[in-house]
């Protein structure tokens, strides 16, 4: 098709539409008097045209009865006043007979969730399979999650998930100190602000908040693509199994008798149920209460700037409401300029990206940091918050915060996913396994010269671990010649080295085995 | 002028006029019911998502500030409802639940334009879909949905010639 055949469709298109200008017509016809392809194809969307009116024609003759429908189910709530048709989930949250036939169900699942899974280990207590991590999982009520940096250190991270029977978050609760706490009852969420001694208050449906959505996606990876990696491993003093998590990029250890997840990553879980009140959102005594949604009329309380979108042909962003919240139809890699509270509707998994890109390059006249991120499934809402200190352009809105939201490949093209893989590959004495690993971190679309050189130096480490060492030894010539002057520290191995002297030793003396702190 | 009519009944349900709500109903149902099938793509959902929104547009009309901005408030009501639907269908889906085109060689076929509609992104069905509701008028998109007339006019054509694509996909398969 010639290039003046390409742009010709798109005015087919628009003439169809009836939206092309008549100069423009006039050029059309002339083009299709003299090709018969454009004609065939102008023939052909006229058609579809017709098909499409005639289609949408057929839905809109039901229309009038559907709206009798409404009608009626209003009429039925004039009838019953009191009643409240607006949300099933909040009917049930508040009627007691359901609240406890809700609760009779979560028992139910948990403990129908138990037996099944006591059933499948007493049946095959030495064989694991990661379904059964997928259905313990799928049933529980309470997640809680930590995050230390050490173990027994200071909390730095606390989150409190209520899962309902339909395995959907009821509730949920987050405080990363100092800045952020969020409380979400399941109708509202309160986001606290510790410096500005705020609180505000949304409706639930505004600013969900949850920590994985949807868990049915991730559970669903765990089950596809996930891999056992060792079976009687160690984690902190505790037999576990460890298994690879590809859509989290991390290693999860999976209890042996519950086959729960008890740690990913750094993160660590636990499923008890929280103390009474966790989820209960008070309003301290020396903090403000910034506004209601519920009493102003649904409007929230955040600045919204022109946004400026740097890289359009990537990505299609739009202006949705007369508060100027954004949305970003992602397709790609893509900037963007704003203000605070960005709403980014995502139609991939870019959005999982985000959250970590988000953090790591956000910068404004003061200094901020994203406040929160909420992870969309594709065709879902994400909302990227970012919030300043120092020069806080919350009063004079003109502050603008680069955001460069660079999407994390797909796992099987990520060079920090094969890393973290290669090393757990490593702990399991998986040699072979994990040189093919650091050999696909080191080809990552994401890789940079000193992820490429880490991963060249571990394919010397499995070579010199499998006897191969003259390969070895190319490995770490090859890391030589890269000629980088940084530094790598892997805390759990106890390990630190440069790219220049560590390759020359590991020339003289082979790499031997160094084991994983956080297993004893 | 429309404005005014739904000033006036949005001002009368606030007060208890619960019938001046059939007003909003008559003049709206129809936009929001071509907002939910453009973003979920079946006739059966949207009917429920869009009734779910006028109910809910009831229980909260005295939270309505702006009483001549009913449609717009009731847009997003919808779009938010659609939304959470949308992820609750994502959720429960297989790995190979998106649809798929097979075979799609006759262009008269209402079920391979079904099909081929629902495999279009949601933000190309939902202009296309809105386009035949509402009596071809781009500029009444545009307000709809609170974007420029130059870029529902673009994925109004994206939309075509990708439609087209999916349904002649079979006949470039086997050429």
């Amino acid at each position: 098709m010639s290039p003046d055949c390409q742009s010709t469709r798109d005015l087919i298109s628009d003439s169809i539409a009836g939206t092309l200008p008549e100069a423009a017509e006039q050029t059309l016809r002339t083009h299709l008097d003299a090709c018969p392809e454009c004609r065939r194809y102008a023939q052909a969307l006229e058609q579809e045209d017709a098909l499409l009116a005639d289609h949408f024609t057929q839905i809109e003759a039901g229309r009038a009865a559907r709206q009798a429908r409404v009608l009626d189910t209003l009429r039925n709530h004039y009838a019953e006043p009191g009643t409240d048709p607006l949300s099933i989930r909040s009917r049930i949250l508040k009627r007691r007979i359901s609240q406890l036939a809700l609760a009779a169900a979560a028992v139910f699942a948990i403990v129908m969730g138990l037996h099944l899974c006591g059933d499948t280990f007493r049946t095959t207590n030495t064989v694991y399979a990661l379904d059964q991590t997928v259905a313990a999982m799928s049933a529980v009520r309470f997640v809680h999650v930590v995050r230390r940096d050490e173990v027994g250190g200071p909390l730095q991270e606390e989150r409190w998930i209520e899962i309902g029977p339909d395995g959907r978050q009821v509730r949920y609760r987050h405080d990363k100190p100092p800045h952020h706490f969020v409380i979400n009852d399941g109708e509202v969420t309160a986001r606290y602000d510790r410096f500005a001694k705020t609180v505000i208050l949304y409706d639930t449906n505004e600013m969900p908040y949850r920590w994985i959505d949807p868990l049915g996606q991730t559970f669903e990876n765990l089950s596809q693509e996930g891999m056992i990696v060792e079976e009687d491993a160690r984690f902190r003093g505790r037999r576990v199994h460890r298994v690879w998590w590809p859509m989290m990029r991390e290693v999860c250890c999976v209890d042996p008798v519950t086959r729960r997840a008890i740690a990913i990553g750094d993160l660590e879980l636990s499923y008890e149920e929280p103390p009474a009140g966790t989820f209960a959102i008070t309003q301290p005594e020396d903090y403000d209460r910034v506004n209601d949604p519920a009493e102003a009329g649904g409007q929230e309380d955040v600045l919204y700037a022109d946004v400026e979108l740097i890289n359009p042909e990537r990505a299609m962003m739009e202006i949705i409401n007369r508060h100027d919240i954004m949305r970003l139809y992602s397709m790609g890699p893509h900037r963007y300029e704003g203000d605070l509270d960005l709403r980014v509707r995502c139609d991939s998994d870019v959005a999982w990206g985000l959250s970590i890109a988000g953090m790591e390059t956000a910068e404004g006249t003061g200094s901020c940091w994203v406040d929160k991120f909420e992870l969309a499934a594709p065709g879902g809402v994400a909302t990227v918050g970012v919030k300043f200190t120092g020069d806080a352009p919350r009063a004079s809105k003109v502050a603008t915060v680069r955001l460069s939201p660079t999407p994390l490949p797909d796992p099987a093209h990520d060079a920090r996913a094969w890393q973290t893989l290669g090393l757990a590959l490593y702990d399991a004495r998986r040699y072979e396994e994990a040189l093919d690993a650091f050999e696909k971190m080191e080809a990552g679309t994401n890789a940079d010269r000193e992820d490429q050189a880490l991963a060249v130096t571990w394919q010397g480490h499995m070579l010199d671990l499998l006897g191969r060492r003259e390969e070895a030894i190319a490995r770490y010539r090859e890391v030589i010649g890269m000629g980088l002057d940084s530094s790598v520290q892997h805390g759990r191995y106890g390990l630190t080295y440069d790219f220049t002297s560590y390759p020359q030793q590991r020339i003289e003396a082979p790499f031997t085995r160094v084991e994983n702190r956080d297993a004893y | 002028m429309n404005d005014a009519v739904d000033d006036n009944a949005v001002r009368a349900c606030q007060q208890g006029d619960e019938q001046a709500y059939a007003t909003l109903v008559q003049r709206h149902y129809r936009h929001v019911f071509a907002l939910c099938l453009g973003m979920v793509a079946n006739v059966h959902d949207a009917e429920d998502i869009a009734q779910e929104a006028m109910l809910k547009g009831f229980s909260s009309i005295r939270k309505l500030t702006e009483t001549e901005r009913f449609e717009p408030w009731m847009l997003k009501i919808a779009k938010n409802l659609c939304l959470d639907f949308l992820r609750r269908q994502k959720r429960m889906k297989v790995r190979d639940a998106e649809p798929k085109i097979e075979h799609a060689k006759k262009t008269n076929d209402n079920h391979d334009l079904e099909q081929a509609i629902r495999a279009l992104p949601m933000e190309l069905r939902l202009p296309l879909t809105m386009y035949y509701f509402e009596q071809k008028k781009a500029e009444n998109i545009a307000r709809k949905l609170n974007i420029s007339h130059s870029l529902v006019c673009q994925r109004i054509r994206a939309a075509r010639n990708e439609l087209h694509a999916l349904l002649t996909e079979g006949d470039h398969h086997e050429s």
